[in-house]
């Protein structure tokens, strides 16, 4: 017992001077000081406050007027209107009914340009007419699926020859045409003389088909699918247009 | 030599084979003692140099903590200086972002109303033109009339020549074809009337 005397004292002292050595020299640098930024929350503010504006540059209605023409046809005695739409920048389809038996065909686009037809053919299937015109045409058609039961439709066209006018509707499925033996869209869309050629849009603004005609039954519009349109023109081929009078 | 001198007392009698007398426990205490003391001024003198040298690496590394520090503190200004320069940078975009979204906004009302007026006028125009060409196939139909009407009025101013001629024959070669010429020209006014009339 009288070792551990010492060795205590010892181990105290050797403790002592381990815990000064192991103290720091100085006391540690000043914590920095933390920036100001004052101005940072108006700039979050403003930059969440910015919402860009719909422009009628990207609306379905304008995309739908520069797509849609106004086809005039000068018969013997007297003058049709109708409808069509840009097949290529200088193609446009319509109904071989608005361009038929014309001496002169005229074109005019949603702006008031009157565009010079160099030809016209019509579909030897089908109610369908193609007119080719010299300039290039405002807008061309991009081609949408087939319609379902109940989607939302848009008829586009130049009724009674009056302003262009957007008919909204729903597709109402298909229907059986015995004249042009093809199945033919139905659809609520309200439609009259002059929307003949004129096309069918989804609510993204692709072409379904064209519209050709009016059930008297139900007074519904009918439309020849964008697939059936194609397939009456590979199949039938075109033909000149029925010269004045032939009919 | 005294007696004193020659008397030994009990107490300092050392006798042989007694080792009691060298290892007494104060002597052991001793140089115990003596020898935790050296060995404690030994490790002293050790912890000490080890204290004195764990200092000085400690101060160095305090004077570099503090002048990094210092750097950092530096360069925090700095970065807090463009910091704040950029978000007065951005303040100012921002700002005229929102001057801009409100004249698009404007300006998109301006093309509305220009459009609208355009189609307007291109509905105007092309009912214009489908007069024209209703004027055109209505002058086409009269000028036909009017042929019609010429050969109806030359073929009876034949005839009244014929007649005063009597050349009898020739009113019976070509009167009927006279007839029915002006009786063509009264049917073809008679639909122009129709057609066109308001």
């Amino acid at each position: 017992m009288t070792l551990s005397k010492p060795g205590v004292i010892l181990f105290f002292v050797v403790c002592l001077v381990a815990g000064c050595a192991a103290a720091p020299a100085d006391a540690p640098p000043a914590q920095a000081p933390t920036p100001t930024i004052d101005d940072l929350s108006p700039a979050v503010t403003a930059a969440e406050a910015v919402q860009v504006p719909t422009l009628a540059r990207d609306s379905l209605a304008r995309e739908a007027k520069r797509l849609t023409l106004r086809v005039r046809n000068i018969e013997c005695a007297n003058i049709a209107l109708g409808s069509g739409f840009g097949l290529t920048p200088g193609l446009l389809i319509t109904n071989r009914h608005v361009v038929a038996e014309a001496l002169v065909l005229e074109v005019n686009t949603w702006n008031g340009r009157t565009l010079h037809v160099t030809g016209a053919a019509v579909g030897a299937l089908g109610d369908l007419g193609v007119v080719r015109v010299q300039g290039r045409l405002p807008e061309v058609a991009e081609f949408g699926p087939a319609p379902r039961r109940r989607d939302p439709v848009t008829a586009v066209g130049y009724p009674l020859g009056g302003r262009l006018t957007l008919s909204r509707g729903v597709a109402l499925g298909t229907v059986f045409d015995r004249d042009l033996s093809i199945d033919v869209l139905r659809i609520t869309a309200r439609i009259e003389h002059g929307n003949s050629g004129g096309p069918l849009l989804d609510s993204r603004g692709r072409v379904l088909g064209v519209v050709y005609a009016i059930e008297r039954r139900t007074g519904y519009g009918l439309v020849i699918p964008v697939q059936a349109m194609l397939q009456l023109v590979e199949i039938g081929g075109l033909q000149d247009v029925p010269p004045c009078g032939s009919s | 030599m005294s007696a004193d001198e020659n008397e030994v007392s009990p107490d300092q009698l050392v006798f042989p084979g007694d080792s009691s007398s060298s290892r007494s426990p104060s002597g052991r205490s001793r140089k115990l003692l003596i020898a935790a003391v050296i060995t404690l001024a030994v490790l002293l003198l050790v912890t000490a140099a080890g204290a004195s040298y764990l200092a000085f690496v400690n101060r160095e590394r305090a004077d570099r903590w503090e002048t990094r520090a210092n750097a950092l503190e530096g360069d925090i200004g700095d970065l807090e200086g463009q910091l704040n320069q950029r978000t007065s940078l951005a303040n100012d975009l921002a700002g005229k972002v929102q001057e801009l979204q409100r004249a698009v906004t404007r300006s998109e009302g301006d093309v509305r109303g220009l459009e609208r007026r355009q189609r307007k006028l291109a509905n105007e125009k092309a009912q214009v033109e489908d007069q024209r060409a209703g004027l055109v196939l209505q002058a086409a139909t009269l000028q036909t009339v009017a042929q019609t009407y010429s050969e109806c009025s030359g073929g009876l101013s034949d005839l009244l020549q014929a007649v005063v001629y009597e050349d009898y024959g020739w009113i019976t070669a070509n009167a009927d074809r006279i007839v029915a010429t002006c009786n063509a020209a009264e049917g073809q006014f008679d639909d122009y009337k129709s057609n066109y009339a308001e």
